[in-house]
């Protein structure tokens, strides 16, 4: 750590941020695909649980690290 | 009795810093789901702005830091606090009518260091602390965040398919909303602090508190109040350059964008590394454009990076002005430099009327680089950019 600026510090804002950001952002853009597909295969009336399935499981990924963030703020 | 004048000044001129801060950040939690549709500009900043309020009472764990560590803090007295504040308000205001996403609280401690200069000679003003807290902070915060919400972007595209992005955007704009809301609530709880420690401070000076005293509670309510209204009056001019003229948004890259900016904001906090609000949202937007590898507004996001350098020595300049007027006129020079202020400020508004943004055009403006300067846009360059509302 330097006078000015505390490199541990940095680095791990960097590696939490993008391991946080890939795993919310890339969960949810998964569930959304899925969700789509699903929406679409229902139209063609094939079948649809483990598309529904699989995005509400990504869904609650994401919404987990929501509820981290809240939680980050409320123990600021 | 002049004391209490001063004091009354000094609270007066706090809260309408938080509202200057609230009306000037509205942008960072809802500039990218206004652009693309998720929320209705009305319902954006109304949802902003009940955030912040809320934010405001969920934590009082770091008010009376801001300055802290800045300046010599023995030395700040109520008209330093007084100067120091007109010089953010200042700055905020003028970057507000050029549509400038800056710092408040750059604008705040720059004011603190001018104001602290001039009253107690430079001394009194850390170098070193400048540098460690404001400078590189600066510099690291729309790195991180630009890098985060590229990747986080490219990653979402690919996932997303771009040929279903078409029908995947009604759940990424759920999505959008979500991540503008965490933002939203860590800002209130962020920056409502700084003007709850600032007037804390002040009563303490004037031994109104005792030293070491939480803030009371009417300060926590005016503090989230002021901030609130901030919010949801909205600050259009610079939600208009962060939605529209960094870049062309649009709803994956605005969810990718607000959750990475959420994301470096909050785990920055938790690892004591003080990152400013509104660089790390304006890196993840132009990051976000990045990793979309869409048109990123260079010549923008320049004159962006000019004001975020200049902010500091501007308020600091304002706020030195004022308190060397102020230095030797006692409490009447202060009530003529308010008025004066009051003035100056209606006269900024009353310019800006004469182009006016706002909830109902906000979505209408064409990517026009002049008007940053302030030109109005001719009507005939004027073409609708993500407007879904």
């Amino acid at each position: 750590m330097s006078d000015y600026i505390d490199f541990a510090a940095t680095g791990r804002v960097l590696l939490y941020s993008l391991v946080a950001g890939l795993v919310i952002v890339g969960g949810f853009a998964f569930g959304a695909r899925n969700l789509a597909e699903a929406e679409g295969a229902r139209a063609a009336a094939r079948p649809v649980v483990a598309r529904f399935a699989l995005a509400g499981l990504c869904f609650a990924v994401a919404a987990a690290g929501v509820v981290i963030g809240i939680w980050f703020t409320l123990e600021k | 009795m002049h004391n209490t004048l001063l004091l009354v000044l000094v609270v007066v001129t706090a809260l309408s810093f938080d509202f200057t801060n609230g009306f000037h950040d509205t942008a960072n939690a809802m500039a990218t789901s206004i652009a693309t549709g998720a929320l209705r500009p009305r319902i954006a900043v109304a949802l902003c702005g009940v955030l912040n309020f809320v934010g405001a009472f969920l934590s009082i764990k770091v008010a009376a830091t801001i300055a802290s560590g800045i300046v010599d803090q023995n030395v700040v007295t109520l008209p330093i606090v007084f100067a120091g504040l007109l010089g953010g308000i200042a700055w905020n205001v003028l970057t507000w009518y050029f549509g400038l996403p800056s710092s408040s609280s750059h604008a705040l401690i720059g004011g603190v260091i001018g104001a602290t200069a001039v009253a107690a000679g430079t001394s009194a003003v850390k170098g070193q602390s400048i540098v460690s807290k404001v400078v590189i902070p600066a510099v690291l915060s729309p790195i991180i965040a630009g890098l985060v919400a590229a990747i986080a972007t490219f990653v979402a595209y690919r996932i997303a398919r771009p040929n279903q992005v078409r029908e995947t955007r009604k759940t990424f704009r759920l999505g959008q909303i979500a991540s503008a809301s965490l933002v939203s609530l860590a800002h209130g709880t962020n920056d409502a602090q700084k003007t709850m420690g600032i007037i804390t401070l002040a009563l303490i000076a004037d031994a109104r508190l005792d030293k070491g005293s939480d803030p009371p509670t009417w300060v926590i309510a005016s503090c989230a109040l002021a901030i609130a209204a901030g919010t949801y009056l909205g600050g259009w001019r610079v939600i208009r350059t962060m939605g529209h003229r960094l870049t062309q948004v649009e709803s994956p890259q605005g969810f990718a964008a607000e959750t990475s900016a959420a994301a470096v904001l909050l785990i920055a906090t938790r690892n004591g590394l003080p990152l400013s609000t509104t660089h790390i949202t304006a890196g993840a937007v132009m990051g976000s454009g990045m990793g979309k590898a869409a048109d990123v507004k260079w010549r923008i996001a320049g004159r962006m990076v000019v004001a975020w350098i200049v902010t500091l020595p501007a308020a600091a300049a304002v706020a030195a002005g004022i308190a060397f007027a102020t230095k030797r006129g006692g409490n009447t020079s202060i009530v003529i430099v308010a008025v004066l202020a009051v003035a100056v400020l209606a006269g900024v508004y009353a310019i800006s009327r004469r182009d006016p943004v706002g909830a109902h055009n906000i979505n209408d403006e064409a990517v026009d680089e002049g008007a940053l300067a302030g030109r109005s846009t001719p009507a005939s360059a004027k073409a609708t950019v993500g407007s879904v509302t």
